[in-house]
């Protein structure tokens, strides 16, 4: 059963003069692809400093809140890439991703991922001393949480 | 025996044909190609930042490449592990592919920048180490650096559309 009628919707998405422009062209969807994979690269790198050294697991000689603030300007660069050029690449072929479960995954993990950066993790990363036990747990739902938008986001191209 | 012989030979053996053939291997691997890019080009470029004095300025440069470089290291180990199986499944295809022969080329720029950065630059840390600005030196080897790994990703990404 179908809650809402999403498919014109998607459907009026990969009709707009954006959507149409990219997937006519052969070389605009994979060069933005290729700039949705450096914010990644960026976005992921920040992600696991912070989170590496909340665990405790390296940049040991700095503070948490010291790391989290070095790193705030990278992941806000990378989100801000990939979620531009990931706005993009959707046009293109927005009813595939209508169909597509692993996109449906990715912006519900996008979505929690996000929410959770900027509600809980954040209260702990800006802590002065966390128990370690929150710094852990943060951390580990964190990570899993964003490379969960990654897995889920390269298995839209296998389904 | 040519090159491509050699690379048709192992896209052919065993190991190659059960790679490609796996429904969920293959994927799971490309998977761990494209994520261990966060682990090793990610964390890569944060250092490189640091070299070329964008980022974490007020650090030591010894600190911030010291305490990313287990991390980082391991994070090639993955990428060159997970792309050597990549490779084993389609080696005769990519062999041909011009964007997969200038990835390499390009991995091998970044190889020697690293090296000569290390040779030229690694032991006379300590007369620098603590400037918020690095000499030219350093800085050029940051950007070789961010430049080559660019290079590399998009190369990476476009070996897959020509297939």
């Amino acid at each position: 059963m179908q809650a809402m009628p999403l498919l014109p919707l998607f459907q009026w998405f990969e009709a707009t003069a954006v959507g149409t422009a990219v997937s006519k062209s052969t070389y605009l969807f994979p060069s933005i692809e290729v700039v949705h994979l450096l914010g990644l690269t960026l976005l992921l790198g920040a992600v696991l400093v912070i989170n590496m050294r909340l665990l405790g697991l390296g940049m040991r000689r700095q503070s948490v809140p010291q790391v989290s603030e070095a790193m705030t300007p990278l992941f806000w660069t990378g989100v801000g890439t990939a979620i531009l050029t990931g706005a993009v690449l959707f046009l293109a072929e927005a009813v595939k991703c209508y169909f597509n479960v692993a996109f449906a995954y990715k912006m519900t993990l996008l979505a929690l991922a996000l929410l959770f950066h900027i509600t809980i993790h954040r209260k702990v990363r800006m802590s002065a001393a966390p128990s370690s036990a929150a710094a852990a747990s943060v951390a580990i739902i964190s990570l899993v949480l964003w490379f969960g938008v990654g897995i889920a986001g390269r298995w839209i191209g296998f389904i | 025996m040519n090159l491509l012989e050699i690379c048709q030979a192992i896209q052919d053996s065993d190991i190659g044909m059960a790679l490609l053939g796996s429904q969920y291997l293959f994927p799971i691997i490309e998977s761990a190609h494209v994520l261990g890019l966060a682990l090793s080009v990610g964390l890569l470029a944060i250092a490189d930042l640091r070299l070329i004095g964008a980022f974490m300025r007020r650090e030591p440069v010894s600190e911030v490449l010291q305490q990313l470089r287990p991390w980082l290291l391991s994070g090639f180990a993955l990428m060159f592990a997970s792309g050597i199986l990549l490779f084993w499944a389609e080696a005769a295809k990519v062999y041909v592919n011009p964007m997969f022969r200038v990835k390499m080329l390009f991995l091998l720029f970044a190889g020697l920048n690293a090296l000569i950065f290390e040779w030229r630059l690694g032991g006379k840390l300590f007369l620098w180490n603590d400037r918020p600005a690095p000499p030219f030196g350093a800085k050029f080897a940051g950007w070789t650096s961010l430049v080559c790994w660019t290079v590399v990703i998009l190369c990476g990404r476009w070996v897959a559309y020509q297939l």
